[in-house]
């Protein structure tokens, strides 16, 4: 190998991320290793990681993205069945740890042992020529037909100031770093301000399904019953799944009769870590959400601080948010968002729940039903705006609120028997349980909310919400009956 | 033989840029502190040989003569920025009376550079970067004209080398502090950093460098830094008295200077929220350019003085 390759092979592998379903948390994880370098465009990148299961009508974008890669170049599939037509790439199952496969990948690629990938689609235009004159011009305004399956620019009228000009319309996703994983948009852009907006494909969960409760969930999400039995559910007893279900079954009846049986034994250590453990995977969240944001706002060390925080968190380790918090003051994050952006109006923040619903001042938390969480005074944080920056607040105060309660959870006490008449079902729904069965907006929210903002505003706004209210906001083309979040060609993690 | 001069203050400075730019990532990011000197020391040399290693790409029906020209342009305009610097009395490659017009011009191709390098790939994320930089050009330059000629007034010239002169006695920072405050957001502007990079930023996947690889992107990471090298050249000179110092006025007084300037914009651009554009612009318009005037009016009075 040659000097020049010898350097090159010592440097972090440069990698571009094609996230699957249920894996976006495992991959913000793999990134914070020093030996990766996680690239935001596919033209930067070395190897081509496919994490996760691809949905159907994502592989012909993922075979696009694969040709953009600068030979050479290399695919390894993590979690995640080949995808059709794709060649033999690597492959490597979920429990494994990619980071060597990765390194070993790259040494190969480097040395020849591995030869470079060719492409898997031929190199012409994805569509054919359809244009009226020779350059698809001589119609309409001298723009005629639609040259290799691309609308020429025509002009429309610009919804700040009247003029017309012309409008260009792009297809974005499913794999864009900026924007949350599976997301597919269509905008119509006059200059870099979103005329028309749509969502053609909700984004995918970040995690995989923690609990047959939840792996349900792909049509219906329920939320998660905060007790034993489903600590002993994820463990894969069968009996402790039969329990479950029952305790589920009484705690939606509000039979109080089965309850009081329970109550003794409520606040046992198991109970303690499950509300320890599930408020650091709220806080865990919450913190990966403020690092999408960061990120828009070109602070890209703050927004990795915040992942390797929320990784830490989600292995158990008590993390402080306030310097976090105050790191962004200082940056000048909360004073770059303008005031009013991405604003909800009542309706839609109902229809989105959650967080998003929180931060426009409705104190809506099912945990304020939960007896755990009153015992710990729990109350719910709110803001008062409803814009993105309440948003990015909302996320960082409760972040900071689920570290204080994991770190109370410990004090506990045995449930008195005067508890008995309360709801026995622990509700404790993480943001991606948030507002499962509240009814979907009544209009389309996406582009409400989109229209007329610029790029980058845009961006903001999308990020400012977490998957489960993103998902609220698809709509599904009225002769597609399609279910949302259905994936092929891979692993249910 | 001041051109040599120049070309080793520019290499070191460039490699010094991305040094500091990979360790104050590092530190900003809270990464565990293993290795992390060694990583940033390794950082720029790595990168080198990745990019030659790295295959130069092509996008569909791409503007090839100008795609290849814009990084050229590019470093090529870095080179003259820091050539109108005297690195000691009367050592300087471009040797003007009016080198400070011809600093302005400089700020003014870089726009058409960076546009350039947009619009040439025809892909929406690069032409949407050019689009927005031009947007924030004008206003920028303006600012950084009205500065510039605020430290020209004490000279009564507009040769860099004048205005390094007149800062025997007392630098212009002290005359003029609110002059440097503004002419370091120029800095930022000019090498797409931090709060001021509307081209190449995270929203757009890299902006005008989005669909660039190889020695094309290699290119144009050189030329970024090479243009902080510059500026923060410039801005020595300008505001802290350039190659002059308490001791013996000479080159490594430049090269200090440039080194705290590079470090102090490479922090605050991975350190300083970016606004959206529209709302920077408001700023630009409303509030730093008539600060500008006020700088140029305050320098106006001390000079009359």
């Amino acid at each position: 190998m040659s000097a020049r390759r010898a350097l090159a092979a010592a440097a972090p592998v440069a990698v571009f991320v094609a996230v699957g379903e249920g894996t976006s948390d495992r991959v913000d994880d793999l990134c914070l290793r020093a030996e990766i370098e996680r690239v935001a465009s596919p033209r930067h990148a070395s190897v081509l990681l496919v994490a996760g299961g691809v949905r159907e009508r994502d592989v012909a974008s993922l075979r696009r993205l694969h040709d953009q890669l600068p030979h050479p170049r290399a695919t390894l599939c993590w979690a995640s069945d080949i995808p059709a037509h794709f060649g033999t790439p690597r492959t490597l199952p979920p429990h494994a740890a990619p980071v060597l496969a990765l390194r070993e990948l790259y040494r190969q690629l480097l040395t020849g042992e591995h030869p470079s990938e060719s492409d898997l689609l031929p190199d012409e235009p994805p569509a054919p020529w359809r244009g009226i004159g020779e350059y698809g011009q001589g119609g309409k305004g001298m723009m005629g037909g639609t040259p290799y399956g691309r609308p020429m620019p025509m002009t429309d009228d610009d919804l700040r100031d009247g003029l017309a000009l012309d409008v260009y319309t792009l297809r974005l996703g499913p794999f864009m770093p900026t924007l949350p994983a599976g997301l597919v948009l269509t905008l119509t852009l006059q200059g870099d301000v979103i005329q028309h907006a749509r969502m053609e494909s909700p984004p995918l969960w970040p995690a995989p399904p923690s609990s047959p409760h939840a792996a349900h969930a792909a049509a219906v999400r329920q939320v998660e019953p905060l007790d034993e039995s489903s600590i002993l559910h994820k463990q894969g007893s069968s009996a402790a799944a039969s329990e479950s279900s029952k305790l589920g079954d009484s705690g939606a009846t509000g039979s109080s009769a089965g309850q009081s049986g329970q109550d003794d034994n409520r606040y046992t250590p198991g109970i303690a870590r499950t509300l320890a453990h599930r408020e650091h995977q709220r806080a865990a969240q919450h913190l990966r959400g403020v690092a999408r944001m960061l990120a828009v706002l070109e602070l890209a060390p703050l927004a990795e601080r915040c992942r390797r925080m929320a990784c830490a968190i989600q292995h158990g380790d008590s993390v402080p948010i306030a310097p976090l918090r105050k790191a962004l003051v200082r940056s000048g994050a909360f004073a770059a968002i303008p005031a009013g952006l991405g604003q909800l109006d009542p309706p839609m923040a109902q229809a989105l729940g959650g967080a998003a619903l929180r931060a426009a001042g409705d104190a809506v938390d099912e945990r304020l039903h939960d007896r755990a969480y009153r015992e710990l005074d729990f109350r719910v944080l709110t803001q008062r705006d409803g814009d993105v920056r309440a948003r990015l607040h909302q996320w960082l105060d409760e972040a900071e609120q689920s570290m204080h309660l994991a770190s109370r959870a410990g004090d506990l006490a045995p449930a008195a028997a005067s508890h008995a008449d309360e709801r026995d079902v622990g509700h404790d729904p993480l943001p991606a349980d948030d507002a499962v069965n509240m009814p979907a907006p009544n209009h389309d929210a996406f582009a409400t909310l989109l229209c007329g903002l610029e790029w980058n505003e845009a961006m903001l706004v999308i990020n400012s919400f977490d998957v489960a209210a993103l998902r609220r906001m698809y709509r599904p083309p009225k002769d597609s009956p399609e279910e949302a979040g259905a994936t092929h060609h891979g692993h249910a993690m | 033989m001041p051109w040599l001069g120049t070309l080793v203050l520019l290499g070191g400075s460039v490699v010094f840029v991305a040094v500091i730019d990979s360790l104050a990532f590092a530190l900003i990011a809270q990464r565990p502190p293993v290795n992390l000197m060694r990583d940033a020391l390794l950082a720029p040399w790595r990168a080198v040989a990745v990019s030659l290693v790295r295959q130069q790409n092509r996008t569909e029906h791409p503007d090839r003569l100008n795609w290849a020209l814009a990084p050229a342009l590019y470093l090529a305009l870095a080179g003259i920025g820091l050539a109108v610097v005297p690195l000691a009395p009367g050592v300087a490659v471009i040797d003007s009376s009016a080198s400070v017009v011809l600093w302005g011009a400089v700020e003014t191709l870089t726009v058409i550079a960076v546009f350039l390098h947009g619009w040439s790939a025809n892909a929406p994320l690069p032409l949407i970067g050019a689009y927005r930089y031009a947007a924030m050009g004008l206003p920028i330059m303006l600012l950084s004209m009205f500065v510039l000629i605020g430290t020209a007034l004490p000279a009564q010239s507009l040769s860099v080398a004048d205005i390094v002169a007149s800062q025997h006695d007392v630098w212009n920072v002290l005359r003029q502090p609110l002059g440097l405050l503004l002419f370091l957001l120029l800095g930022l502007s000019l090498s797409l950093r931090g709060p001021f990079d509307y081209a190449d930023s995270a929203d757009l996947a890299g902006g005008t460098a989005s669909e660039v690889s190889g020695a094309a992107r290699l290119t144009w990471q050189l030329a970024r830094h090479a243009m902080l090298v510059a500026f923060a050249a410039m801005a020595s000179s300008a505001f802290l008295g350039g190659y002059l110092g308490p001791v013996r006025a000479g080159p490594w007084w430049l090269a200090l200077k440039m080194l705290v300037l590079i470090t102090l914009l490479v922090g605050a651009g991975h350190s300083l929220a970016r606004l959206p554009p529209s709302r920077m612009l408001t700023v630009l318009w409303t509030v730093l350019l008539p600060l500008s005037f006020l700088d140029l009016a305050l320098a106006g009075v001390v000079a009359l003085w």
